[in-house]
């Protein structure tokens, strides 16, 4: 029995080995777990991009962070996750709050909008955040005792789905696979994926069939709204807000028009209560290379991130 | 409570240290802790059930022994015809009723009377399909004076509600089972050392292979009107294989963890699919299953028809293969599965003689060109069988199979979800081949250090990063 | 009936189902080790050895046999 046990304990003891090292390249590698993880292990930051899948890729903070001449100490980091996950409620609010530097004064909260964010699929509108996606999924958001430890192991033990991920990247690496998703420290997730013509328009085409089947059944979320207006009040005590709404594909516009014809209506009315600025690039919608219906392009984001700069040097220049 | 659940693997070692530490006074304390850790273990997984486990448990010690005591040969008659029906009963009452009653609302509705479905929708209790197969056995043996009856109610319970097989089996025979039980177990190392690799063996066919492909299977089903032919005949091929790693690797921790306690279960999977016609397979496919109803059932049957000869066999064959079906749930598609593999048995039956495998106890490094077409055919033949533990009715069953064969059969299938389970699976097979001898693959002999615990680390870490906290539930665990 | 005479028997039983002769009928000799003979062709063989003999075997006595040895007594005790 003497000898069963130690030879049971040294493997153990080896197994425990291969596994710290495995998060080892981890925790210089969090980018490689998957497109969030490497979020909940950088440092907290004093200035958030927030929003859903379009702003995680279409809003690049370094180019905000240079044209704006924001330091270590002061820049901007996105935030920002997917449609499921970082929807506007509960959840993605204790987030916010848990990423926020403590004491921070004068951030820059860029809110990237859309009417999706604002939807639940349940009949009751006013009071429904316990049957929201995100909270009854437990989902990572909001969920986590800490958002910027490396390594994050509250995360790995949880949401780490595909744990082979490392091995995987590895191997396209070697053969030198196409198409890369990567999620860089300063929170931009870059999409590199096929831009061949045929290809994205069958993506939108599939993309678009799901987009109407689900819009034809949500609904405005008043819980939702709630939680905006509390995370913009939270914000402003911290610093500048704004809104901002991407562009997207114009099938994508146009369905968004014909499913949700007051929403900019609601942010501009949203926007003057709060004395915030709305930056709308929805009507430049189909100017820019998307890789699907709504998701901009590498190279598209960091056009937008460059126009939205812009803007914001000219609204913090000329502060009434 | 699961075998790839995080609980088992706390249990586990608790239940180890209790019983060679604590309880190892005599075989009575060791069977105490056997008899609480596995209420504990079944509880865990469904409690409202446990009552049904302890009376199946009392009613059968007590039967035995009557049957055993009764003095006329008609009495003993009389009392396992008894047995047998209480047991039925309860199996058919619980497992069976919603279906005998739906079909007969339907029949009566086909014929022109309207009677609503079954608003009784019974539970199935856990396991219930193993351990009352176990204990119809036991009545059996002791009335054909087989095995005397257990005289040990603590022991007898012990066997019945055992937790390494009280879920998902291997269906024990008392003849094997009972005698390591009755009497004080002692520690083995190397018989425990065989069980952490037969349960390391057995969680990477679960846990790395049969978890991983089941979300890929289960994809294609779900999606099988738009799917193209050889998309589709990839998925017949990955379902049964899938099937096989799910059961299989079950099996082998079961066996496993019961080695660490120091009873050997039996075999449950001889490597099946390396058998080259349908006898051969369901000699080595849930050998527990297939063995019990030979003895049980196909040889009383094919006694009692054997005065007409092939046609009898052929009767008694296929009333086997719907017990076979039916006994895997309560439902038309397992019927069709059963009589599948009965037919596949009539050209044996007509030729005369069943051919024994040529590969059984080989140590050809390859198989021949012969048996490996043969191997490759009954393995289409089976998937063929195989697809009706996947699909809703039987009706779904033949619209997949037709759309296999339609023009999109030759078109490239899509393996992008398939990239690194195909090379995993492939590996799985080889090494298998390789130790086809063994009672399982990581069963070493004369081996360099290094790669015996090579092995076991590359495999355990694998394990490792493959393991879901929610985890499929077990496919066979509804049977 | 002489041993002998049961043992020329069987090995006509067993001749006229198995197609083949290629055994020996010894008191240690198992089904496992005659060609063909296994579980599914086990009842034809005793349904030929009853009308070769004109007894009537039960279910129970046919559990308890082990070779060839054990059928030969279960006939003799039949006859």
């Amino acid at each position: 029995m003497k000898s069963f046990l130690g030879k049971l304990t040294a493997y153990i003891l080896l197994l425990g080995t291969l596994l710290s090292m495995y998060i080892l390249i981890v925790y210089f590698r969090p980018d490689l777990v998957d497109l969030f993880y490497y979020r909940f292990t950088t440092p907290k930051a004093s200035s958030l991009i927030l929003g859903s899948s379009r702003a995680a890729q279409g809003l690049k903070p370094g180019t905000i962070n240079k044209k704006l001449g924001r330091d270590e100490n002061t820049k901007i980091i996105n935030h920002a996750f997917a449609g499921g996950p970082s929807t506007i409620g509960p959840n993605y609010y204790r987030e916010i709050t848990q990423k926020l530097k403590q004491g921070s004064k004068d951030g820059i909260f860029i809110i990237s909008v859309t009417p999706w964010t604002f939807t639940t699929g349940t009949d009751n509108i006013d009071d429904d955040s316990l049957q929201f996606f995100e909270v009854k999924r437990k989902l990572y958001v909001g969920n986590l005792s800490s958002s910027s430890t490396n390594p994050n192991l509250e995360y790995l033990w949880k949401y780490w789905h595909n744990k082979f991920s490392v091995f995987e990247y590895a191997f396209k690496y070697m053969i030198n696979y196409g198409g890369i998703l990567r999620l860089h420290a300063d929170g931009w997730l870059e999409v590199d994926i096929d831009m061949d013509s045929t290809v994205v328009n069958q993506r939108i085409k599939t993309a678009m069939a799901e987009f109407t089947e689900t819009a034809k059944h949500v609904k405005w979320s008043n819980t939702r709204y709630f939680f905006f207006e509390k995370i913009i009040g939270y914000l402003q005590k911290r610093g500048e807000v704004y809104f901002v709404r991407m562009p997207v594909s114009k099938d994508m516009a146009e369905l968004e028009h014909t499913y949700f014809p007051g929403f900019d209506e609601q942010m501009k009315i949203t926007a003057d209560r709060y004395n915030i600025h709305y930056i709308n690039f929805i009507h430049e919608s189909g100017k820019y290379k998307t890789t699907d219906v709504h998701h901009l392009w590498r190279e598209s984001s960091e056009i937008i991130s460059n126009k939205l700069s812009d803007s914001l040097l000219y609204y913090r220049n000329n502060q009434p | 409570m699961t075998f790839n659940s995080f609980e088992y693997f706390i249990f586990l070692p608790v239940v180890f240290v209790l019983y060679w530490f604590v309880f190892n006074k005599s075989g009575k304390s060791q069977n105490i802790l056997l008899v609480l850790a596995s209420v504990f273990f079944y509880c865990w997984a469904d409690w409202r059930f446990l009552a049904l486990v302890i009376v199946n448990a009392l009613f059968n010690y007590y039967m035995g022994i009557s049957i055993a005591g009764a003095k006329k040969e008609k009495t003993q008659k009389h009392l396992l015809w008894a047995g047998v029906a209480f047991n039925i009963a309860i199996l058919g009452y619980f497992k069976y009723f919603n279906f005998f009653y739906d079909s007969f609302v339907d029949m009566l509705n086909f014929f022109g009377s309207h009677a609503n479905p079954s608003s009784l929708k019974l539970l199935l209790p856990l396991g219930i399909s193993f351990f009352t197969f176990q204990t119809l056995g036991y009545l059996i043996d002791i009335y054909n004076y087989n095995i005397k009856p257990s005289r040990n109610l603590l022991a007898f319970s012990a066997y019945v509600i055992y937790f390494p097989k009280i879920i998902a089996g291997p269906i024990e025979r008392a003849q094997k089972f009972l005698p390591q039980i009755e009497r004080k177990r002692t520690f083995d190392q190397n018989m425990a050392i065989d069980g952490l690799r037969q349960m390391l063996w057995g969680l990477f066919a679960k846990i790395v292979l049969a978890d991983n492909l089941f979300p890929v299977v289960h994809g294609i089903f779900s999606n099988s009107g738009s799917e193209t032919g050889s998309t589709l005949f990839m998925g017949l091929i990955l379902s049964t294989i899938q099937v096989y790693f799910d059961f299989a690797g079950y099996s082998n921790i079961a066996i496993g963890t019961s080695k660490l306690f120091g009873m050997r279960l039996m075999k449950n999977f001889d490597t099946p699919f390396f058998s080259t016609n349908i006898s051969d397979f369901w000699n080595r496919w849930h050998i527990s299953l297939s063995s019990w109803m030979l003895d049980y059932l196909f040889t009383p049957l094919s006694f009692v028809l054997r005065k007409r000869k092939k046609k009898g066999l052929i009767l008694s064959i296929m009333i086997t293969f719907v017990v076979v079906g039916f006994w895997h749930g309560a439902n038309w598609t397992f019927i069709v599965f059963g009589i599948l593999n009965g037919i596949y048995y009539i050209p044996l039956i007509l030729k005369g003689k069943v051919i024994k495998s040529s590969l059984g106890g080989s140590t050809k490094i390859f198989p021949s060109a012969t048996e490996f077409v043969q191997m490759l055919g009954l393995f289409l033949l089976l998937s063929v069988t195989i697809i009706f533990f996947w699909v809703n009715n039987i009706a779904e069953a033949f619209t997949y199979l037709s759309h296999v064969f339609s023009p999109s059969f030759f078109v490239f299938p899509d393996l992008k979800r398939v990239v690194y389970i195909i090379p995993a699976i492939i590996i799985f097979f080889v090494i298998e081949w390789m130790t086809r001898d063994k009672d399982h693959p990581l069963q070493f002999s004369g081996q360099p250090v290094y790669l015996r615990w090579g092995s076991y680390l590359i495999i355990g870490f694998v394990v490792l990063l493959a393991f879901e906290k929610d985890p499929n539930a077990f496919i066979y665990l509804q049977f | 009936m002489e041993r002998s005479e049961i043992e020329k028997k069987m090995t006509e039983v067993l001749t006229s189902v198995l197609k083949h002769q290629d055994f020996e009928i010894r008191d240690d000799l198992t089904a496992a080790e005659v060609e063909g003979w296994d579980s599914l062709n086990h009842m034809v063989i005793i349904s030929e050895i009853e009308e070769k003999f004109d007894i009537k075997f039960k279910l129970r006595d046919l559990n308890k046999l082990k070779n060839m040895g054990s059928l030969i007594e279960l006939i003799q005790s039949k006859l």
